[in-house]
C-alpha cells in the first residue's frame, strides 16, 4: 500500500509539478462522515484558537465535534469521573507527566501507534517526525504513544524591557542578578505605580510547576534512589530562594497568587518581572487586556549552581480507550487535523508554542514573529529543559500538595529545613510508585 | 372507571396520613439511598477512582483520620469558621431585626436593599468578592488606604483568611436570619410588654427578660436552618480561596472534596464525608433538644 | 421627649439604614461596574470609579459564550425542580402538619444534611448507566434534594395555620379528603405556596456542585457557566462581572417580593412546639 502511494505521489509530482506534501495520497477524510465525537478541553489558548475553526474540520470530514471546555480544576475532575464511569467521551486534553501514569494504569488512554502506522487513517502530511522527539517521548509510556502534543510548554523569565533599558539594568543571567534586579525595582515608583520586583506563583500546589525550574537549576530533584529528595540541600536552597524572592521582592499576599493573580499584576504594569509559562505571552501581548503589550522582553531562567534548567511540560490530545472503535478512529482524524502543520503555525502565531519543528521554522511564522527573543528563549529551553516537571509517582496531585506546603512556608519565612523534612517524610509515606 | 376512582378516593380518605407524604419520601429515598449506601461502603475501602475495584479495609480509613494533620486542621478551621460566622450572623441578625421591628419611614426600602445578597448566586458573588479582596489591586484595600488606614491581606494571609471569609458569609447570610427573627418578633404577644412597662422596666430589661426568652425558639430554628448549610459551606470557600493560603481555610468538608475529587481517593474521601455528616447530625440533634427544652 | 433627643434618635436610625444598605449596594455596584469595564480597566490600580461604560462584555457573554442557552437551561431546570417539589412536597407537608408526623419531617431533612459532595460519584454512575447524563431529568432530580425539603419545611407551618374547622365543615358537606385538600386547603395557603415556590426556584438556580458534574453542553446551567471565564493563566473579570450581573439580578429581585412571607413559614413552626 505504502510503496504504491509513494509511487503515485511521485508520479503526480512529476506530472503536475505540485509540491511534495500536497501530492501525497491523502487519507479518506470522509470515511467517518456523520459521526459525532465529544472532546473535552481545558480553557487553554489552543482551545480558543481551535474552537472557531471546527467548522473547517466538519466540512473536511463530515464529523461533528462537540467541544466542551472547563477551567483546569473542574476540567480535571470532570474528565476523571467521566472516564471512570464510562461517560460518552471520545477525546480529551491531558498534561503529560501530571495525569498520564494514573490514566494509563486506569486503562483510559488509547495507544495511538496502530493508528499512526495505518496509512488509511494517518495522512502522510501529518509527519510524525516533525514533532519534537522530547515531547513525543513525554507522551509515551511503555513504548506506546498515548497523546499528540500541541502545546510545548516551558517557563520563561518575562521582564519589562522598557524599564530595564531606562534604568540600565542587565537582563538577569544568574540567580544573583535575578535577585539584584528584583531588589532594584521593588518598591520603586514607576509610571505612577509602586512596583513589585517580581511576581511568581505562590499558591501551594499551583506554584510547584514553576518551583521545579528552580529545583533543577539549583541541582535538586524530586527523588533520589527511590526516596524523596525534598529535604536535600539543593531542594532546600531552591525552596529558600523562591520563598525569599516572593517575600522580599514580591507582591503582598504572595501565598495566594495563582497564575491569574500573578499575570494580572504583570499585565497591569505593577511588576518588573514574572516567571511563568511561555504560553502566557499571548496574554501579556494582548493590548485589550494588558497594559504592557509590546514592552516585554523574554529570557530563559537565570543560571544557578546546576546551570539554567527550566521544566518542560506539554498539553496533548488523547483518545478514550473505552470509546467505541469507530468513535476512536473519528477522534484520531480530529487530533490529526488539529495538530497538522497549518494549525501548528497559526496557533503559534496566536501564541501557542507549537510542538512541531516545522512551525517554528516556517517562513510564515518568522515573518509574523513580533517577539524574536521569546522565540529564541523558548527554543533554547527546549534544548536544556527537564521534562520531569512533576514527581514520578502515580498520585501526583497529592504529592504536589505536599511540595506546595513547603513553598507556602518558605514564602512566609518559616523554617524551611523543618518544613522540607516534614514534607519529605510525608512524601515517602504517601507516594505511590507506578 | 368511576368505581375505581371512588375506591381510590375512599382509600385516600382512610389512609391519608401516609398516602400524602409517601410520594415525597419515596422519591427522596430513591435519590439518596444508593449514594448514601455507596458512600458508606466506600468509607470502609481503599480505592483510587479508576484503579481496580474498591478493596475492603475495615476501619483503616478511620484510624488514618486520627493521625492525619489535615483532618485536625480541617476540624479547627471548620469550628473557627462556623463558630464565628454563625455567632455573628445570629447576633447581628437579631440586632438588625430589632432595628427593623420599629417601623420608620423608608423601612421597606432599606429592608429591600439589605436582603439583596441573600438570594444572590454564591459562586457569582464569591468571584466578585475575590476581585475586591485582592490585596494589591483590590478595591477594598484602595478604600482603606484612601482613608489613611493600612490595607489588609484579607484572604491572602493565614492570619486573616478565616475572618475575611466570615465577613463574606455574614454579608450574604445575616439577612436570612434577620428575616426569620423579624417575623418572630412581629408575632410576639403585646401583653407582657405592657405589664413590664407599667412595672417601670427599661428597654434593656424588657429585651433581656421578655423578648429574648420568647424569641428563643425562633432563634434556635434559624440557627439550625443556617448551620445546615454553613457547616458544609463549599461554593464560597472553594471559589475564593480553595482552602488557601496553604491549608489555612481548608474546612473538613473542603478537605473531603480535595481528597475525593482532586486526589481521587474515593475510599478515604468517603470516610471524611461520613465524619462531616456525623458532625452536622450531632449539631442538629443537640440544637433540636435545646429548641424543645423549656 | 425633647426635640434634641428625638433628632439624635432619628439621626441614629438613618445612619443605621445607611450602614445596612452600604455593603450590599457596594458589592452589587462593583459587580455591575466590573461588567461595564474593559479587561484592562478591571485590573487597573487605583481602581477606576469613573469610566466610559461599555456593553461589549454583555454582548460577548451572549455571542461568544452562548449564555442565553445556559440561562434557558437554568430556567427550565429550576422550574421543573420547583414544580415537582410542590407536587410532592405540598401533600407531604400537609400530612406532617395535620398528623404531627415529625419523624417523616426529619427523614426529609436528612437528605439535606448529607454532605452533597458524597452524592456526586454515585449519581454520576447511576445516571450514566441510565443514559441520563446531560439531561434535564438528571439535573432536575438532583435539585430535588434541595428544593423538596425546602418546600416541605416551609409549608408545614402554613398548613398548621389552617383552622381544622374549615376542613371538617367541607368533609361534612361530602367532600373527599383529596378534594378538601385541593379546593379548600390549598387556596388558603397560596401565599405560602408562592413563597416556597420562589425559594425553591432561587436555590435551584444557585446550585453549582451537582450541575458541575452532571451537566453537559446541552444542559449547563449559569452558575457553572460563570466559571467559563476562568481560563489558562487568566481570569476574564469583565466577562465574570457581566455574567454575574445577569445571573444574580433575577433571583435577587425575586427575593425582594417574597421577603415577608418567607419568614412566616419558617417561624410559625418554631413558635409552636
Amino acid at each position: 500500500m505504502r510503496s504504491k502511494s509513494v509511487f503515485l505521489a511521485l508520479a503526480a509530482l512529476l506530472a503536475l509539478g505540485m509540491s511534495w506534501s500536497d501530492a501525497r495520497a491523502e487519507v479518506n477524510w470522509k470515511q467517518f462522515q456523520g459521526t459525532e465525537i465529544r472532546v473535552m478541553m481545558n480553557k487553554h489558548p489552543f482551545t480558543t484558537y481551535i474552537e472557531p475553526k471546527l467548522a473547517e474540520f466538519e466540512q473536511l470530514t463530515g464529523i461533528k465535534v462537540v467541544m466542551e471546555s472547563f477551567p483546569e480544576d473542574q476540567f480535571r475532575n470532570k474528565r476523571t469521573i467521566e472516564l471512570n464511569s464510562g461517560g460518552k467521551l471520545d477525546g480529551f486534553m491531558i498534561m503529560a507527566t501530571q495525569d498520564d501514569l494514573y490514566y494509563w494504569k486506569a486503562g483510559w488512554l488509547l495507544p495511538l501507534d496502530d493508528f499512526v502506522k495505518d496509512p488509511a487513517l494517518t495522512d502522510a502530511s501529518w509527519d510524525q517526525k516533525d514533532f519534537f522527539p522530547l515531547f513525543m517521548k513525554a507522551n509515551t509510556i511503555d513504548g506506546k504513544l498515548f497523546g499528540v502534543v500541541f502545546n510545548a510548554e516551558t517557563s520563561l523569565l518575562s521582564y519589562r524591557k522598557d524599564l530595564f533599558e531606562q534604568n540600565k539594568i542587565k537582563v538577569p543571567a544568574t540567580m544573583k542578578e535575578f535577585e539584584d534586579a528584583a531588589k532594584f525595582f521593588h518598591g520603586k515608583e514607576m509610571d505612577g505605580k509602586k512596583m513589585v520586583g517580581v511576581t511568581l506563583r505562590g499558591k501551594g500546589a499551583a506554584a510547584t510547576s514553576q518551583w521545579s525550574d528552580f529545583m533543577f537549576t539549583f541541582g535538586g530533584n524530586w527523588m533520589e534512589k527511590g526516596k524523596s529528595f525534598l529535604n536535600s540541600p539543593q531542594d532546600i536552597a531552591a525552596f529558600k530562594f523562591y520563598g525569599d524572592m516572593l517575600r522580599n521582592y514580591g507582591p503582598e499576599g504572595a501565598t495566594m497568587l495563582h497564575w491569574a493573580e500573578s499575570t494580572q499584576l504583570f499585565m497591569e504594569g505593577k511588576a518588573a518581572m514574572i516567571y511563568d509559562a511561555n504560553v502566557f505571552k499571548s496574554l501579556y501581548e494582548n493590548p485589550k487586556d494588558s497594559k504592557v503589550a509590546g514592552k516585554v522582553g523574554y529570557a530563559v531562567i537565570p543560571a544557578g549552581p546546576a546551570g539554567s534548567i527550566p521544566h518542560l511540560s506539554n498539553w496533548s490530545l488523547c483518545i478514550n480507550k473505552n470509546a467505541p472503535a469507530k468513535q476512536q478512529k473519528a477522534t484520531w482524524l480530529f487530533i490529526q487535523w488539529a495538530t497538522n502543520k497549518q494549525n501548528a503555525v497559526k496557533a503559534l502565531l496566536a501564541g501557542v508554542p507549537a510542538g512541531r519543528a516545522s512551525a517554528w521554522d516556517s517562513p510564515e511564522y518568522k515573518a509574523g514573529d513580533k517577539n524574536p527573543d521569546w522565540t529564541a528563549s523558548v527554543k533554547k529551553s527546549y534544548e536544556t529543559g527537564n521534562p520531569q516537571w512533576n514527581p514520578p509517582v502515580l498520585n501526583v496531585p497529592e504529592i504536589r500538595d505536599i511540595v506546595g506546603q513547603v513553598i507556602v512556608d518558605a514564602i512566609q519565612g518559616k523554617d524551611v529545613k523543618a518544613s522540607a523534612d516534614k514534607a519529605a517524610e510525608l512524601m515517602n509515606k504517601k507516594m505511590e510508585l507506578p | 372507571m368511576r368505581r375505581i376512582a371512588q375506591a381510590l378516593s375512599d382509600f385516600i380518605d382512610r389512609r391519608q396520613s401516609w398516602v400524602f407524604p409517601a410520594p415525597a419520601v419515596i422519591v427522596l429515598l430513591l435519590i439518596v439511598v444508593f449514594p448514601i449506601a455507596f458512600n458508606l461502603y466506600l468509607a470502609f475501602t481503599k480505592w483510587t477512582i479508576g484503579l481496580g475495584q474498591p478493596r475492603f479495609i475495615g476501619l483503616d480509613n478511620f484510624v488514618d483520620l486520627l493521625t492525619d494533620e489535615r483532618v485536625l486542621n480541617g476540624t479547627v478551621v471548620m469550628i473557627a469558621f462556623s463558630g464565628l460566622s454563625l455567632a455573628l450572623e445570629m447576633g447581628l441578625g437579631l440586632m438588625i431585626a430589632l432595628y427593623f421591628n420599629r417601623e420608620f419611614k423608608g423601612s421597606e426600602a432599606v429592608q429591600a436593599i439589605y436582603i439583596f445578597p441573600f438570594a444572590a448566586t454564591p459562586v457569582a458573588v464569591a468571584l466578585i468578592w475575590r476581585i475586591m479582596l485582592n490585596p494589591e489591586v483590590g478595591v477594598l484595600n484602595y478604600l482603606l488606604r484612601l482613608v489613611g488606614l493600612p490595607g489588609s491581606l484579607w484572604v491572602s494571609s493565614e492570619h486573616t483568611v478565616i475572618l475575611s471569609l466570615v465577613m463574606v458569609d455574614v454579608w450574604k447570610w445575616t439577612p436570612m436570619i434577620t428575616l426569620i427573627v423579624l417575623a418572630g418578633l412581629k408575632s410576639l404577644p403585646h401583653d407582657p410588654y405592657e405589664a413590664a412597662r407599667i412595672d417601670g422596666a427599661n428597654a434593656l430589661q424588657i429585651f433581656w427578660h421578655i423578648t429574648l426568652p420568647m424569641i428563643r425558639p425562633v432563634l434556635i430554628a434559624a440557627l439550625m436552618l443556617r448551620s445546615l448549610d454553613n457547616l458544609k459551606e463549599f461554593d464560597m470557600i472553594y471559589t475564593i480561596t480553595q482552602g488557601g493560603p496553604g491549608i489555612a481555610s481548608e474546612t473538613l468538608y473542603l478537605y473531603s472534596y480535595t481528597v475525593g475529587f482532586q486526589f481521587f481517593k474515593a475510599g478515604y474521601g468517603s470516610a471524611l464525608m461520613v465524619v462531616v455528616f456525623l458532625i452536622v447530625l450531632v449539631f442538629n440533634v443537640v440544637m433540636n433538644r435545646l429548641r424543645l427544652a423549656k | 421627649m425633647s426635640v434634641a433627643v428625638k433628632r439624635i434618635k432619628s439621626v441614629l436610625f438613618y445612619s443605621g439604614a445607611v450602614a445596612l444598605c452600604a455593603p450590599p449596594l457596594f458589592v452589587f455596584a462593583w459587580m455591575i461596574m466590573t461588567g461595564l469595564k474593559t479587561g484592562s480597566q478591571n485590573i487597573a490600580y487605583p481602581p477606576e470609579f469613573f469610566f466610559t461604560p461599555t456593553l461589549e462584555n454583555f454582548r460577548a457573554v451572549f455571542q461568544q459564550h452562548d449564555f442565553f442557552h445556559f440561562l434557558m437551561n437554568s430556567v427550565i431546570i429550576a422550574t421543573l425542580a420547583t414544580g415537582l417539589s410542590l407536587v410532592l412536597g405540598l401533600p407531604a407537608a400537609y400530612s406532617i402538619a395535620k398528623y404531627k408526623q415529625g419523624r417523616i419531617g426529619l427523614i426529609i431533612l436528612l437528605a439535606r444534611m448529607t454532605p452533597f459532595v458524597s452524592y456526586l460519584l454515585p449519581w454520576y454512575i447511576i445516571f450514566r448507566s441510565m443514559g441520563l447524563i446531560d439531561t434535564y431529568t438528571a439535573l432536575t432530580v438532583t435539585h430535588l434534594i434541595i428544593t423538596l425539603p425546602m418546600v416541605t419545611w416551609l409549608m408545614i407551618s402554613f398548613f398548621e395555620s389552617v383552622p381544622a374547622e374549615l376542613e371538617d365543615a367541607a368533609m361534612i358537606d361530602g367532600c373527599t379528603r383529596l378534594r378538601t385538600f385541593l379546593t379548600i386547603v390549598l387556596p388558603l395557603v397560596r401565599n405560602g405556596i408562592a413563597t416556597s415556590a420562589i425559594m425553591a426556584f432561587i436555590f435551584s438556580w444557585n446550585q453549582f456542585l451537582f450541575s458541575l458534574i452532571l451537566s453537559g453542553p446541552r444542559t449547563k446551567t449559569v452558575p457553572v457557566a460563570v466559571y467559563n471565564f476562568i481560563s489558562y493563566g487568566k481570569i476574564d473579570w469583565a466577562g465574570i462581572g457581566a455574567a454575574a450581573t445577569l445571573i444574580v439580578l433575577p433571583v435577587s429581585v425575586f427575593a425582594f417580593f417574597v421577603r415577608k412571607s418567607i419568614v412566616q413559614g419558617l417561624t410559625m413552626g418554631a413558635m409552636k412546639d
